[in-house]
Parts: structure tokens; sequence; C-alpha cells
């Protein structure tokens, strides 16, 4: 009887918890799907934002990116209009850049013949509707359309619009960059506000940053676009300006050293007395012209030289030949300058292979160089030192003169430049001199420089080209 | 070119099918007057009257799934079912 009774416990224990079971496995189930629905709506926001990302790398142009923006966001969310309002802040408007609409309601505006395209809300500060958007950068909605395209259309259409909608609220989100409100989102649907599903809230609230951002980045790109534009033109304007100078410089230097060859001429006919003999006064002060209008022809021929290496008019004649015997020559050629301002200068040449070299233009190089380098040096000497450095013939001068600053050197080599001390000592030069040099060093495919520590610590100049220039007798412009 | 009918059963069926996936389209291959064509292409026909059958859809989830599968049935065609007068829509969806 007992076991009989057990037996009855354990059938009703057994079917209790079969019962208990399948209604826990429900719970369980539909808590299961409740999670999912979680993540399906994170997976769906995740994806929206996604595709937006992908359309902000690859578009930057603004009205283009707008475009995207807009065409995806109406799509992905079905939404009736999807539309950005640039914020003009100069004309207190707020501007169409694009918009998506649904089909239906394009054809309410059809029918209506109405176009929001292009429309432009102006008095944007004080709009009844944009107002708290554009001043307090808050989101607002309104039930239908009448509020926020009040002023773009006619009363009695705007109410014929607003009827026939299937608009039913609107919502505008300021689209911030540094707390400024740059453009606003407008979203309509077709059913009340409160109705907006958690995917379309979460999904509003997580691209609203993204557009702010992938719009900024547009704006900045067009705006380096215009700017980049700008200076093409003022770039190639300046070019244009540069080779009207050029050919000034070289028109007019053309018409100054003709009378300057014959003032030379004539004033050096005169000093060997052609035309009669001259008084000692006289001689004198037509030595002085003399010299002047040799450093005038110096000058001009400064200018025409940098004008035609502007140009591209220069042309290189390489021969082979020595170095050293050229520097010699040179170096004997100035001596008279060296000893006239009572400094040393010295030559140490060393063993050091033919090279093919332009005669002229590399003597007017190494001139200039050991020139300068007596120029401005009122004490100690000037060394002039010719070595092979591995492929490279390297003509070092070095001074004991007024010495380089590092400002100087970065721009000593650059036309119309010249070293304060310098300008201060010899106000007469051109500051053409090294840009010539450093024309015609390259033009050799080799390289000039300058070493100094400093203001009157003196300076080294160097000056190095291939050995094995393969320009043999090869005529190459500079 | 399909009916708002056909419209709304395939959303409520994609969006469930975002949820659980292809049990979606199993479930409603079980809900009477309603003829699934082709899952993958999503095509189908209603046997029977639409409303009735979109009623007994959104049962079949939520006999399965309970109340929340019913919101997001319902949630899910807001948009179209907004532009139905309020008598064509399925007393589940309104």
């Amino acid at each position: 009887m007992f076991s009989d009774f057990q037996r009855q416990d354990d059938k009703r224990e057994v079917s209790k918890t079969d019962f208990d079971y399948e209604a826990h496995l429900k719970t369980i189930n539909e808590e299961l799907y409740k999670r999912n629905v979680e993540l399906a709506i994170k997976n769906k926001t995740l994806s929206l934002l996604q595709k937006l990302y992908e359309v902000s790398v690859l578009v930057l142009e603004p009205k283009l990116l707008a475009a995207k923006i807009v065409k995806l966001i109406q799509a992905e969310l079905d939404f009736e209009l999807v539309q950005m309002l640039l914020c003009n802040r100069d004309k207190d408007r707020l501007e169409s850049m694009k918009l998506a609409v649904s089909s239906r309601f394009k054809n309410v505006l059809a029918e209506n013949n109405c176009s929001l395209d292009e429309i432009k809300i102006e008095g944007a500060s004080t709009h009844y509707f944009f107002a708290p958007v554009v001043i307090d950068k808050r989101m607002n909605f309104s039930e239908g359309i009448t509020a926020p395209f009040s002023g773009c259309f006619d009363k009695n259409i705007l109410e014929k619009l607003n009827f026939d909608t299937p608009i039913k609220a609107l919502l505008a989100h300021p689209l911030m960059i540094e707390n400024e409100v740059i453009a606003i989102l407008l979203l309509a649907i077709n059913r009340p506000y409160k109705d907006l599903i958690e995917f379309e809230r979460q999904s509003i609230s997580s691209f609203i940053n993204v557009i702010s951002v992938a719009l900024d980045r547009s704006f900045i790109y067009q705006k380096l676009k215009i700017a980049n534009h700008k200076l093409i033109i003022a770039n190639d304007r300046l070019r244009e300006l540069d080779k009207l100078k050029s050919e000034f410089i070289s028109i007019s230097s053309h018409q100054l050293r003709g009378p300057l060859t014959v003032i030379k001429g004539y004033i050096s006919m005169i000093l060997e007395e052609s035309f009669g003999k001259v008084n000692r006064d006289i001689k004198k002060v037509l030595q002085d012209v003399y010299y002047s209008n040799e450093k005038m022809i110096g000058l001009v021929n400064e200018l025409l030289n940098a004008s035609r290496v502007e140009r591209g008019a220069v042309t290189l004649v390489f021969e082979e030949g020595d170095l050293n015997k050229f520097t010699a020559a040179i170096i004997k050629e100035l001596d008279w300058k060296a000893k006239q301002k009572k400094i040393d200068l010295s030559f140490k040449p060393a063993k050091i292979p033919p090279v093919f070299f332009d005669v002229d233009k590399m003597r007017h190089a190494i001139y200039n160089v050991i020139d300068n380098a007596i120029k401005y040096t009122d004490k100690g000497g000037v060394e002039v030192v010719t070595k092979s450095i591995k492929g490279k013939i390297q003509i070092r001068v070095k001074d004991t003169g007024i010495g380089v600053t590092q400002d100087e050197k970065q721009k000593l080599f650059k036309r119309f430049t010249r070293g304060d001390e310098a300008l201060r000592l010899h106000p007469e030069g051109t500051g053409l001199g090294l840009f010539l040099v450093k024309q015609i060093v390259e033009g050799h495919k080799g390289k000039v420089w300058v070493e100094s520590k400093g203001r009157y610590q003196g300076s080294t100049f160097y000056i190095e080209i291939p050995v094995n220039l393969k320009l043999k007798k090869v005529l190459t412009k500079i | 070119m399909d009916t708002i009918f056909q419209q709304i059963a395939l959303k409520m069926i994609k969006e469930q099918e975002f949820i659980i996936g292809p049990l979606a389209w199993e479930e409603a291959k079980r809900v009477k007057g309603l003829k699934i064509i082709d899952a993958v292409n999503q095509d189908l026909v209603f046997e029977e009257e639409p409303k009735q059958v979109l009623d007994r859809l959104v049962a079949q989830y939520e006999r399965l799934f309970g109340r929340t599968s019913r919101e997001i049935c319902r949630a899910a065609v807001l948009s179209l079912t907004a532009s139905l007068p309020k008598e064509s829509i399925p007393a589940t969806l309104q």
C-alpha cells in the first residue's frame, strides 16, 4: 500500500517537473529572442555605420558626399526624406546640399509641382523651427512639414503639400564640428516621432557624428583644392613675371653693355694718349672713370649670365684639361688684388687626374669664389687647395675673412642674395655671383658649398666635380 | 510588382530572419494561406485573404518567441502600414 502511494507521489513529481521544464524552455526561448533582437539592432546599426564610413573614405567632394550619404540613409531606413542643409553663417541661411526622397513623397512633390532640391531657408538664426538647431545646437522635430518649410513655398501650396504628404514627423539634427553647426540633417518619417523604432533611434544617434566628421573633412578638402588651384595660378603668373623679368634684364643689359664698352674703349684710348697728350690730373680722373666703368661692365655681364641661366640659354662645352694649371692661372691673375690688400694668396695643388670641364664657365666659377675670398678678407690670407677624393676633384678655397653665419649659409647660393656683412662692405654687388657659380658647378654634375664657424671666423668654399664625367665634348644646357 | 501586403509579409519575414536566421522562413512556410515560392529570391503569394494570413504569420512568430516578436513585426512594417487605412491593417500590426 505504502509503495502504491509512493509510486503515485513519484508520478506526480515527474509530471510537475515536465510542466515546469516546458514553461522554463519557453521563457528561455523568449529571453534568447530578446537578446537576439538587441544584437540584430546593433548589427544593423554597425552595418549602416560601416557603409557610411566607406562612403566617407571614398568620397571627398562635399556635394557628392552629401548625395551618397542621404541616398544611403534613405534607402537603409526607408525614410520619406533625408536632406542635408548647409549652414551658411555669413548669410544666416540654410542651403540645400542634397536630398533623397521616397517614391511616395516624390510623387506628392511632383503632383504639387514643388521641389526641395534648391531650397534656401533665410534667417536661420531666427527661424521658428531651425533656430533651436542652429543656435542651441539641439535636435528639433515637428509633426508635418509646415513649420520647417514655411517661407519656402506659398502658404496654400504648403498646406496642400502638408495634407498630401506621407510625412508625419520631421527631425532636424545639427551636424557639428568643434561646437559649430556646419550643416543640418533633415530626416522625415511617415509616422509620429514617438513611433521611431529602436534601430532608427540608435542609428541616428550613431551616424550623426560620423557624417559631421566626413562632411568637415570634405570641406577641408574643398578648401585645400581651391587654395591649391589659386596657388597654381599664382605660380604660373609668377613664372610668367619671372620670365618677363629675365627678358627685361637681358634686353636692358645688352643695351647697357654696348655704350659701356664704347666708353671703355674711348677712355682707354684717351689714357693711352691716342688723341693727344693728357695732363696728370685728368688722367687720374679718367682712370677712376675707367675702373668704375669696368665694375659696371662686370655687373652687367653678371646680370646677363644670370638671365641666360634662368632662360636655359647657357650651353656648356666640355673639354679635357688640367684643373691644377687652370686654377694656377686664375690665382696668378688675382694675385695683384691680394697684394694690394696685403694678404696672402697661396695655392697647394695635389696630384689630380685630368677632368672634363667648360673652360669659360669653370673659370668664371673658380675666379668668382677666389675673388670673393680676397674681397672679404682683410687680414690673414686665402689658401686654395686641390685634391682628389673618391672619383671627384675638390677645389677648396679657405680664407680668414668675414665668415658666413648659419642663416646666410642657407641662402648664399640663391639669386640676388648677399650676406649682411658683405652687403655692408661692398654694396655694389648684384648677389648673382654665387648663384651663377652653383649653376655652373651643378651643370658639371658637381656641387658647391660653404663651411664657416660664423662671423669673422673665416670661411671655406668647396667646389667638387666628378672625374668620370660622361659629358665628354657634349653640349649641356644649364 | 508586389502588393502592399506582399511587401508587409516579406518585410516581417526578413526582419525575423535578421534575428533568428533561416528559421524565419521555415516558420513562415507553416502559416496557412501563405505560400513561400522561393525563400532565396523572397517570392511569396497569398492563397487566402492577406489580412488574415498576415495575422497568422505574426501569431506564428509570437507563439514561438513571445510578445517581443510581435513588436518587431509591427515596427518593421510601420513605414508600410502608415500609408494604409486603419481598417486594412491587420489587427496584430495596429
